[in-house]
């Protein structure tokens, strides 16, 4: 049978065979149900947002919106060429590697309706990012809707351009051997892009107009890829021209090149894509919750062994292991990247604030977003990981002390990262100690909540399926559940008081009454959860 | 039928597998067995075509492994089998009739999973499957085509006690057939009285290739002597 009709039959099957899912299963439509509603609610908004014209528009809209996606696609283009020189993307799952690689098929035709296929679903899966930016984009420049699908293109064009080049990148590299010159003229680039900026940075006297000088220069938008796509995505915005098109062409040409060279010179590449594949595959295990996220680690800092001495027996165990995980992944038990990354964004909204007089509101913005951003984020955990593996079931010991030592790493590391932030800000700013305090305890209770409520999950809905097809639904409940005691006290004390830090002690005070129950409850919530 | 010559595979600066020679002829059932890391797995998936081979050649009735021709006349079974999560075992099957371009496959398949108590679950999804039920369906997908010559790696792993003896049966009925099977296991009494021909790797190289009754002549026809001491026995560290 041809590769194609061989492909296109796998592909129906499965498409088939997700349905008849659903059918079995109906509360899987919960999940696409939901995001309908996230996406129905998006698209209201942008064409409630458009026919509104009291939007307060920033002057410097368009311009940050350019130089915002200029800098994004130089970020990313420049990012994936260089990844290509080490690993190739994968357009593959294990199964075909298993199945499809060993068997008497075409390797270009798998390759090249691997990547049509990718492309074409990517096309419209990437569509969720620009939706869910649209609201920002419509506070900060007026777009023409009319021009959207234009806007999308562009967007999308970037994004659908990766794996194809990526993909590319290596085999070139690997096949001729040039990986390190390849590597040498990235590095080249990225050189004259850093010296351009900081030309461009000190002549207009100021950081973020040069930046907004330099990511909006009329001739970024002739380089390809990066500046095509601008072109096409800012049609929208700056409005459209001859060149909007022949840029959409020229970015459909080059994805098609890459697809069509890819097709040309990859006629060996199953072990490029084994490693790619692999971790693609360990992702989605990942995902299921049965293998921990990996660590944002340092290459430089791996390290085979860890002299972590252990403190306690039984539950403790937990905590000393975990502290040998990140003493062999980061540069040190409590502290790591993130503690320098949390003190460089401390620095740096520090430096703004006081610059711009803005008193201690950067302060409370900054905290406030990451309160959210962890309480949201911070799924995946130690706790929810231990949680998959038969030990803590196992070891004996209270189960308070389960929770507690599994999950205080990660905690100490928290307050480490919050207190650097907090520090930088206060020392620049300044703010009074006293507002540190509150403002770290702030952000860890929040930590601290969503840490100590996850191991509910697993008896509120038991089943894999439930617990994967009704997360986000779960996930709403908890910040109902959770989330709202606090938000209510807090807007009461600062509605009474007009005190934005007395606001956050209440809401730092509820946060920690809810985490005492749910520890005093956690003998007879462990006693219900099974091991799956 | 396989003819191995002077591989060596390399993942950067590891020999995985260093410069082994060795030739299967029809109707051979060799077993390859090592010590974990000697280097088995990485030959079978050199020889498949999913490692790419550093130096060396392997060519399967005179065709290059890679070829289209040598695949038409092997399949292969992964130490852990992966499959399409989202097709049942019975489109697995028929995925694999169209890709082998096997004939009137149905009745065979069916045969194939009644062996291996499969025939009930032919609708269930492949991520419902166990991971032995997994196992079970690499077995039917490779013995499906009916090729000359199958590579089995750690094919018994996984499986229950049923499903090894009926595996075992298969290798039995392989042989009378005349097909040329490549098994590498640790499972060592497993395939004991159906090799005719063992290949010990150790360190990426191969320390023994000699037939089952010359191994054991050597160590004086004893029938007590068993193939796991005379693994134990050529493999110990000097």
């Amino acid at each position: 049978m041809n590769e194609f009709k061989l492909l296109l039959k796998r592909d129906g099957w499965i498409i088939v065979n997700h349905f008849r899912e659903i059918k079995q299963n109906p509360k899987r439509l919960v999940v696409y149900f939901l995001y309908l509603i996230w996406i129905g609610s998006l698209v209201f908004n942008v064409v409630l947002g458009n026919r509104n014209p009291g939007k307060i528009h920033l002057q410097l809209g368009p311009q940050i919106m350019g130089a915002g996606f200029a800098g994004f696609g130089i970020a990313l283009i420049f990012y994936y060429l260089y990844h290509g020189t080490k690993e190739s993307s994968t357009f593959f799952t294990m199964g075909d590697v298993h199945l499809l690689f060993p068997a008497p098929v075409s390797p270009k035709r798998v390759l090249l309706y691997s990547m049509l296929k990718q492309t074409l679903l990517y096309f419209f899966l990437y569509g969720f990012v620009i939706l869910a930016f649209m609201p920002l984009m419509m506070q900060l420049a007026k777009i023409n809707l009319l021009y959207f699908p234009l806007m999308y293109c562009g967007f999308i064009g970037l994004l659908l351009v990766i794996g194809p080049l990526n993909f590319l990148v290596f085999v070139l590299g690997s096949k001729y051997g040039i990986q390190l010159r390849i590597q040498q003229g990235i590095q080249a680039l990225t050189v004259i892009i850093f010296i351009y900026l900081a030309a461009m940075i000190i002549s207009a006297g100021d950081l973020v107009q040069g930046l907004l000088l330099g990511l909006n220069a009329p001739f970024l938008e002739y380089l390809p890829v990066i500046g095509w796509c601008k072109a096409v995505f800012m049609t929208a915005i700056t409005g459209y021209s001859t060149y909007s098109a022949i840029a959409l062409a020229l970015q459909l040409l080059f994805i098609i090149c890459c697809i069509v060279l890819s097709y040309r010179v990859a006629d060996d590449y199953y072990e490029d894509i084994l490693t790619a594949t692999e971790k693609r595959s360990l992702r989605k295990r990942r995902k299921e919750g049965s293998e921990k996220s990996r660590q944002f680690s340092l290459p430089f800092s791996k390290r085979q062994h860890a002299g972590v001495r252990s403190i306690g027996s039984g539950p403790w165990v937990f905590f000393w292991r975990s502290r040998v995980e990140y003493s062999k992944n980061d540069l040190h038990p409590f502290l790591g990247l993130w503690t320098l990354l949390y003190l460089l964004a401390g620095i740096a909204v520090g430096f703004y604030g006081s610059k711009y007089a803005a008193g201690l509101t950067p302060l409370y913005i900054a905290n406030g977003a990451i309160a959210y951003i962890i309480f949201i984020f911070s799924a995946t955990n130690a706790a929810q990981h231990e949680l998959t593996k038969p030990y803590i079931y196992l070891i004996p010991g209270s189960s308070l002390l389960k929770i507690i030592s599994s999950n205080l790493t990660d905690v100490v590391r928290m307050s480490f990262n919050i207190l650097a932030l907090n520090i930088s800000l206060g020392i620049l700013l300044p703010a009074p100690l006293h507002v540190i305090i509150v403002m770290v305890v702030f952000v860890i209770s929040f930590y601290i909540l969503n840490l100590s409520s996850n191991f509910l999950t697993r008896v509120l809905f038991p089943n894999a399926v439930d617990q994967k097809v009704l997360y986000p639904l779960f996930l709403m409940l908890q910040i109902l559940l959770l989330l709202v005691p606090g938000i209510i006290t807090g807007g009461i004390l600062a509605f009474i008081y007009r005190d934005i830090l007395l606001s956050c002690l209440g809401i730092s005070i509820v946060n920690i009454i809810i985490i005492g129950i749910l520890l005093l409850l956690s003998n007879a919530v462990f006693a219900r959860l099974e091991w799956k | 039928m396989l003819k191995v010559n002077r591989l060596t595979k390399k993942y950067k600066n590891v020999v995985a597998v260093d410069d082994i020679s060795f030739t299967l002829n029809q109707g051979d059932i060799a077993g390859l067995l090592g010590p974990n890391g000697a280097g088995k797995s990485t030959t079978i998936k050199t020889i498949v075509g999913l490692l790419r081979k550093n130096a060396g050649a392997v060519t399967i009735s005179g065709c290059p492994s890679i070829s289209r021709e040598a695949k038409k006349k092997f399949t292969y079974v992964p130490e852990v089998p992966e499959l399409y999560d989202m097709l049942t075992v019975w489109e697995h099957l028929q995925f694999i009739a169209y890709a082998y371009e096997v004939s009137d496959f149905e009745e065979k398949a069916e045969r194939l999973l009644e062996r291996y108590e499969m025939w009930e679950q032919k609708d269930k999804l492949a991520k419902e499957l166990s991971k032995g039920m997994k196992q079970k369906v690499s077995i039917c997908c490779s013995l499906l085509p009916d090729p000359d010559l199958f590579l089995f790696d750690e094919p018994m792993i996984g499986l229950d006690p049923k499903s090894i003896r009926e595996t075992k049966l298969i290798f039995k009925e392989l042989s009378e057939k005349k097909k040329t099977v490549l098994i590498s296991t640790h499972l060592l009494d497993s395939i004991e009285n159906l090799c005719q021909r063992v290949l010990v790797m150790k360190k990426g190289k191969i320390i023994i290739d000699m037939a089952m009754e010359e191994m054991k002549s050597k160590l004086g026809n004893n029938e007590l002597v068993s193939l796991e001491d005379l693994f134990l026995e050529v493999t110990k560290d000097e």
